[in-house]
This record gives structure tokens, sequence and C-alpha cells, in this order.
């Protein structure tokens, strides 16, 4: 059995007094490529940001591989010598940033020095797009840009986990399918565990190893993503709704 | 004839040395514009506090060091006093986050909020200073003259050089190595503010938690310790600046940060939020248009000028006083607000930014 790369042992979590999430375990094994879907408002984000130390948790654990990260701050999460990267669903680039020092960020942790080029070249072979607009700000992107750019600086530090909050929110489809298909390829070549929410719910859980599905804050199912594609209950409630939520945020 | 019946080279010293004094002053307000959003109206406590500080150092040395009886090189020296009032004003300004908007920031509240709070801290600062030191602190021990500096400058331009010129008339540049100094240090702390700001790590790290807090966070960047380092320097550079300015005045008072606050935010808002290049153009064009308002106003009230003309022809007084030179600072924040509000160089996001 692959080691578990990040895990939640039963979290609840919210905003000031509002409990969003509801006692939740999760994990992410290496190697595997993990789906969250769930109607809008189910609290996808909420229970990312809480792992990640964006959202205060209320009672629960997060380990990230053996380290005990509950309750730290994101950026001693970050810091944990763990390389982590998460990209957010909204806000996921520094607007007044240039494309380069956005891609610098994603390495702050670390020297600006050799490994740093090498990585920026690596990020501009997969981007090609970017790599010619290295001094523009990111405020000049496009939709599908920012997410190319968002990824790229979680890709910076050579992550062994990544999380990626709707990465192709807001994009246009065939983008989006690329975007699917490259975080396919990073978990096979790369080896890098992912924990992926998406709305294109049906086509996520096609390319996943594991599935979760999330209702009001809890854990409504999970097992392998062949079995909850297969599901008749889960299909019928969470994926035959897949067109009228796609066009929602 | 003579052509210019005002000192023009005067009038230009004085246009350099307010200039330069507002581009240091403006700095650190630049700052927070940028990083933090709102408009810091404490901003103009901080420029008093250096003051008050820069004259307290003396006054401390006056009394530990009497040895130092030349009173030339210690007790009264810019450098000592700058430094004093930089992290005595900066302890100042981590201060008002540690209390307030850390607190603040914590419940997300508005950059309004923010902004109301700045007015409180302000008048809290100037309040506390003048209680203790007094409104118009006195020249006593060392009082306020010129600091001296720990080496000799020569370079003072003092000299009438034109004299009874068929067309300049009798001229002559007023600027001491001193003020000089002062207008070199000024700009060369822009220079390098603006290079840590756009190249290097810390810089750019402030400017990505000044986009967004959480992803700064998730990028292993400790914004509250970027925003303190913040406060630091802009209220420090603050005071840093103020001391000089205390050092080229006879003599000065609790109120003279507030009164510099106009021109300190039309610098920034003409020269573009965010843009330290932009505030020093925008310093050059506040200081040498207030001076030429200052030369108009002063011929039009000369005898036979228009003021008198006026008088004469329309048979009521309108007084045209130099003091409304000051309001020149208004009337291009007024021009620039309504034709470019994004200043010089600023961006229009930068300017959103701001309430
Ligand atoms: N910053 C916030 N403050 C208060 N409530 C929030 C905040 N963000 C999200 N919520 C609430 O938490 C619930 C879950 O939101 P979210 O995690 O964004 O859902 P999802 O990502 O699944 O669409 C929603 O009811 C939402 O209104
Ligand atoms: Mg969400």
């Amino acid at each position: 059995m692959s080691q578990t790369v990040l895990r939640g042992v039963n979290i609840v979590s919210g905003y000031g007094k509002l409990q969003v999430i509801n006692g939740i375990d999760i994990h992410v094994n290496e190697n595997e490529l993990v789906t969250i879907i769930g109607p809008n408002g189910s609290g996808k984000s909420t229970l990312i940001k809480t792992m990640i130390g964006l959202v205060k948790m209320f009672s629960g654990q997060v380990f990230l591989r053996d380290h005990d990260v509950s309750h730290l701050q994101p950026h001693e999460i970050i810091r944990t010598g763990i390389p982590l990267g998460y990209v957010p669903q909204l806000a996921n680039v520094f607007p007044s940033l240039t494309v380069e020092e956005n891609m610098k960020m994603g390495f702050y942790t670390k020297k600006w020095d050799a490994d740093y080029s090498k990585n920026i070249d690596k990020m501009v072979a997969l981007f090609p797009i970017l790599g010619e607009r290295m001094d523009q700000k990111a405020s000049l992107l496009s939709g599908g840009e920012r997410q190319m750019l968002a990824l790229a600086r979680a890709l910076m530090p050579e992550p062994d986990m990544l999380i990626l909050d709707e990465p192709t929110a807001a994009i246009q489809p065939n983008i989006a399918e690329e975007m699917l298909q490259l975080i396919v390829t990073l978990k096979k070549e790369l080896g890098i565990a992912i924990l992926l929410v998406e709305q294109r719910a049906r086509r996520s859980l096609e390319l996943s190893d594991r599935g979760y599905v999330l209702v009001t804050g809890e854990v409504a199912a999970t097992g392998p993503a062949s079995e909850l594609l297969a599901e008749d209950k889960i299909r019928k409630l969470y994926l035959g709704v897949r067109d009228r939520n796609e066009n929602n945020t | 004839m003579v052509l210019f019946s005002f000192d023009i080279f005067s009038h230009t010293g004085l246009a350099l040395i307010y200039a330069g004094t507002l581009i240091i002053l403006t700095i650190g307000l630049n700052m927070v514009y940028s990083v933090l959003k709102f408009s810091n109206f404490a901003h103009a406590e901080f420029v008093t506090a250096g003051m008050f500080m820069s004259w307290w150092v003396l006054q401390i040395l006056t009394f530990a060091i009497p040895w130092d009886t030349t009173g030339e090189h210690l007790i009264n020296n810019l450098f000592i006093q700058a430094t004093f009032a930089f992290v005595m004003v900066g302890i100042i300004g981590v201060l008002g986050e540690v209390l307030v908007y850390g607190r603040l920031r914590s419940f997300d509240a508005s950059s309004r909020s923010f902004t109301v709070a700045s007015i409180g801290i302000g008048l809290i600062i100037r309040n506390f200073l003048a209680m203790i030191f007094g409104n118009f602190p006195q020249h006593g021990l060392g009082g306020t003259s010129t600091p001296s500096l720990p080496f000799n400058l020569n370079f003072d331009i003092k000299l009438q050089f034109i004299r009874r010129h068929p067309i300049f008339g009798s001229q002559g540049i007023f600027i001491t190595s001193f003020q000089l100094l002062i207008i070199i240090i000024s700009i060369l702390t822009v220079v390098v503010i603006d290079y840590v700001f756009k190249k290097t790590k810390f810089g750019i790290a402030m400017r990505a938690t000044s986009d967004s807090f959480e992803l700064a966070d998730v990028c292993g960047i400790n914004t509250k310790r970027i925003i303190l380092y913040t406060w630091f320097l802009a209220a420090g550079i603050t005071g840093m600046g103020a001391s000089f300015v205390r050092a080229t005045q006879a003599r000065f008072s609790s109120l003279d940060g507030f009164f510099l606050l106009l021109p300190i935010f039309t610098v920034v808002i003409l020269g573009g939020v965010g843009s330290f290049r932009g505030g020093i153009v925008a310093a050059f064009i506040i200081a040498f248009s207030r001076e030429i308002a200052l030369i108009v106003l002063t011929e039009i009230q000369k005898p036979n000028g228009l003021e008198d003309t006026i008088e004469q022809t329309l048979g009521f007084t309108v007084t045209f006083a130099p003091a409304y030179a000051d309001a020149i600072a208004f009337v291009v924040l007024i021009i620039v607000l309504l034709v470019r509000p994004q200043g010089i160089y600023g961006s229009v996001e930068a300017t959103r930014a701001r309430v």
C-alpha cells in the first residue's frame, strides 16, 4: 500500500460561528488523483482551505506526510519541508506582479538560484504561451492563461502534493479538457499526489483514481472513481445536474 | 530694463529644498497606500513625531554627554538625530499596526475603517507629543539650531554671483551644503526604496502581500511580518525625513506635520499611487508651482501691481496674499483628480484600490 501524503481526520471547520464542514475524513495517497465533487456551497473550497490553514479548524487533525500541520498558518505548512502547491478557486494569481514574478512566488521559500531558473525553463516548456509574456502583468492575462499561471506557480517548488480548486472554472471547454489532461500527465509522469475539486464531475471522475462526494459539509459517498461513476444514486443526483452547475461558480 | 524683479535663483533654491522635503516625506505614505491599500492620515503625525524625536534626542544628548563641549559632532549631529527618529517613529508605526490596524484586519474591516482609524491614531500621536513636549518646543539647550554633520562639507552655494545684470538684476542662490545634502539623501532614498520594491525578494513579497494576503500566505510568506516591516520602514523613513525638515527650519510645532499633509497627499496622487519615481516628478511639480504662485502673488501685491489696479479701477479691494501659494497643492490635487486620477505613472488598479 502506498503512503498517504495528505490526510484530514474528522475535520470540523467554518467561518466565525458558522460551521460549514461537519466532520470529514479525507486522504490522498502517493501517485493518486483524487477528485472532490459536490453541489455549489457544499463546502469543497472550505474543506481544502481548512487543510491548508486558511480557514480556522474547530476540531480535527491534518497531516502532511508525518507532520501534524493542524492549526498551523499556511506559510508554516509551506515551510514544513514537504513541497506543496495550492491553486485557490478565486484570486489565484498576483495581478500586479509580472508573470515571471508570479512564478517566483512559487519558489519563495527557496533561494532564487540555479534550481529556480531550471524550474522556470520547465514551466515555459509546459506553458509556452506564458513564456512569451514573462514581463507582462498577470492582470493582463486571459482567464485560461491565469489558470495556467496559477498552476505553473504551484508547480514551481516541485510539489509532492498538489491541491487544485476548480482549475477549469471560467475557461473554454477545449482548454479545460487540455488542463485536465495535463493534470493526469502530472500525476503519471511526476508521481505527484493530486487533490482536485471539479465542477465537471463526470469528466474528472473518469480521469481520477478515487472520489469524494460532498453534500452540506459531509462526505455523502466515497470510493474508487469508477464505482462512484457506476452508482445510480450519484449519477442521478450529482452527475445528471452537471450541465446546470457548470455555469455557476 | 531689469526683466526679473524677483530673485529667480533663490526661488529655485527654495523650490528644490521644498521638493526634497516632499520627496522624502512621501515615500512612507506611498508604501502604506500601495501595500495596505488605505489612505493613512496618521502619516502627518509621523512627520510631527519625527521632528519631536529628533529634537528630543538632542535634549537627551545634551544632558548625557556634557563633556562634548563643542557640541558639534555628537550632541547636535544630523545622523544621530535621523537614526533616532527613524527607529522611534518606526516603532510608532508598528504599534499602530499591533494595537489597531491588525485587529481591524482580523475582522476584515473595509479600507474606510482603516482610514477613519488612522485619523484617530493621528490625533492621539499629535496630542500625546504636545502633552509631553509642548506645542512649540523651545530653543533651550541646543535648541532647534542647525545640526552639524560628522564631517565638513564645503559645497555651499551662497555667493551673489550676478550683480546689477541688465536682464537678471541682482541674483544669487541660497542653498546651504546642508540643504543640498538633504535633497540628495531624499532622492537616494527614493531610488533605493524603488529598487527594493521592484527587484528584491522582500519587495516582491510586499507587492504580493498587497495583492492578496491569502495567496501570499500559501506561497510561504509570513504576511503579518511583511506588514510590520512595511509599517516600520514607512514610518521610519518619514521620521527620518522629518528630522531633516526640522533641521532646516528655525522652529517647529506640533502642527507642522498636519500642514504638510495636503502637499504630501497631492504628491502621491499626482505621481501615481505605488510609483516612487512618479513621486519625485510630482514633488518637483508641486514645489515649483508653489514657488511660481508665490512669485506671482508677490508681484500682484507690489505697488501699482494688479491689486492696486483692481482697487483703482473697480473701487474695491481684493487681497492676494503670498501665503495663498500654499493652496497650490489643493489646486493641483483638484486638477489631477478631474483630469488624470491615476496620476502620472500610476496604474488604474492601484488608483481604484484607494479610498
Ligand atoms: N468567507 C466566508 N465567510 C462566510 N461564509 C462563507 C465564506 N466562504 C464560504 N462561505 C460559506 O460556506 C459554504 C461553503 O462554501 P464553499 O466552501 O465555497 O463551497 P463550494 O466550494 O463547495 O462551492 C457556503 O454556504 C458559503 O456561503
Ligand atoms: Mg468552491
